[in-house]
């Protein structure tokens, strides 16, 4: 069951991102680079969503004895919460940023009244 | 404040997407305000895409035009900057949608021309008759998160009609774009150990001012962002 929910998730999510990323990419507001990085990363997320399996024959292949999938999915949600955190600082910085200009130009004939 | 010197008043009115109302708002504040010499009124369009700019040419106001929208609090804080450099002792801040009633500015000023205060809240909570009862229930929850953030319970931490003393305008700083710009200067006037006191005042709440406000999104997204700026300090 759970493995389901997961694939309906995941296809949500894909088509969500995918469908957005395309109209980006038709509106000229996505360069071709990034289009074809975020195809290559939600395809990847869609094959292991239908072949999970896969995820087992990797964690045999490059694991030792003691890595189990449990150690693959906290490294995940580890990279997850790091790249979230990134994210949320450069948006900080860049709103920040954006503020301070929108106000100069906002006051820039003030002193003159 | 001392005697003989001549008080300059400056209204801070932020304004998005107010192009209805706004002439209407602007030109119903009082031409001559008791204690007061000078008023100037500062109207910061916050990069309306309606007839707002149109409608503030055709008024008193200064018009201070940002370019793009970055939320009331960026808004209300370059006000602020513009009432600095234009040397006020006094700013006022207002809801552009004609919710506040002009003659409760004489009553926000008050405490600061005595020098009882350095911030005043106009307070709608005390008289609330007329505000809807889910505005009402979500604006304590905001009063309690305020309370949380700040060690001081506001009976009407959310009311956009504040008054403040030169000294807090000189020495507040602000980061908020949004609607928690509002708990925000709770919070920095307390750390900045300022008096702060509430005068009750009116709301004039019709279908226009009703749909305006905030929603119970940015109710959840004002706790959001005053728990992380608390987590960043």
């Amino acid at each position: 069951m759970f493995i389901i929910i997961a694939r309906v998730f995941a296809t949500l999510l894909a088509v969500l991102v995918l469908s957005r990323l395309f109209s980006d990419f038709k509106a000229r507001k996505e360069s071709i680079i990034m289009v074809v990085f975020w195809t290559v990363v939600w395809v990847g997320i869609l094959i292991i969503a239908y072949f999970s399996t896969l995820i087992n024959i990797l964690i045999d292949t490059f694991g030792g004895d003691r890595t189990g999938l449990g150690t693959v999915f906290g490294m995940a949600i580890i990279f997850i919460l790091f790249i979230n955190y990134r994210i949320y600082v450069k948006a900080q910085r860049i709103e920040n940023y954006l503020k301070k200009i929108n106000s100069k130009i906002g006051l820039k004939d003030i002193d003159k009244k | 404040m001392a005697k003989n010197h001549r008080i300059h008043l400056a209204i801070v009115i932020p304004v998005y997407n107010e192009g209805p109302v706004i002439k209407k708002v602007i030109d119903g504040l009082p031409k001559k305000i008791k204690d007061v010499d000078k008023t100037t009124v500062l109207a910061v369009n916050d990069g309306s895409t309606d007839s707002s700019v149109a409608q503030i040419k055709k008024t008193k106001a200064v018009l201070i035009s940002l370019p793009i929208n970055m939320g009331v609090g960026a808004a209300t804080a370059t006000g602020f900057e513009a009432a600095r450099i234009l040397d006020a002792d006094i700013a006022v801040t207002m809801d552009g949608d004609g919710q506040h009633d002009p003659k409760d500015i004489q009553k926000i000023i008050a405490p600061i021309l005595k020098n009882k205060a350095d911030l005043v809240i106009g307070t709608r909570l005390v008289n609330s008759k007329g505000m809807p009862f889910y505005k009402k229930f979500g604006n304590n929850i905001l009063n309690f998160f305020t309370y949380l953030f700040s060690g001081y319970f506001s009976t009407d931490s959310q009311s956009g009609f504040k008054a403040f003393s030169k000294k807090a305008l000189l020495c507040l700083k602000f980061e908020a774009l949004g609607y928690e710009f509002c708990s925000e200067i709770i919070i920095e006037v307390i750390k900045k150990r300022l008096k702060i006191k509430e005068v009750p005042i009116k709301v004039i709440y019709n279908s226009y001012s009703k749909k305006k406000g905030q929603s119970i999104f940015n109710g959840i997204n004002v706790i959001t962002k005053l728990a992380l700026k608390k987590l960043r300090r």
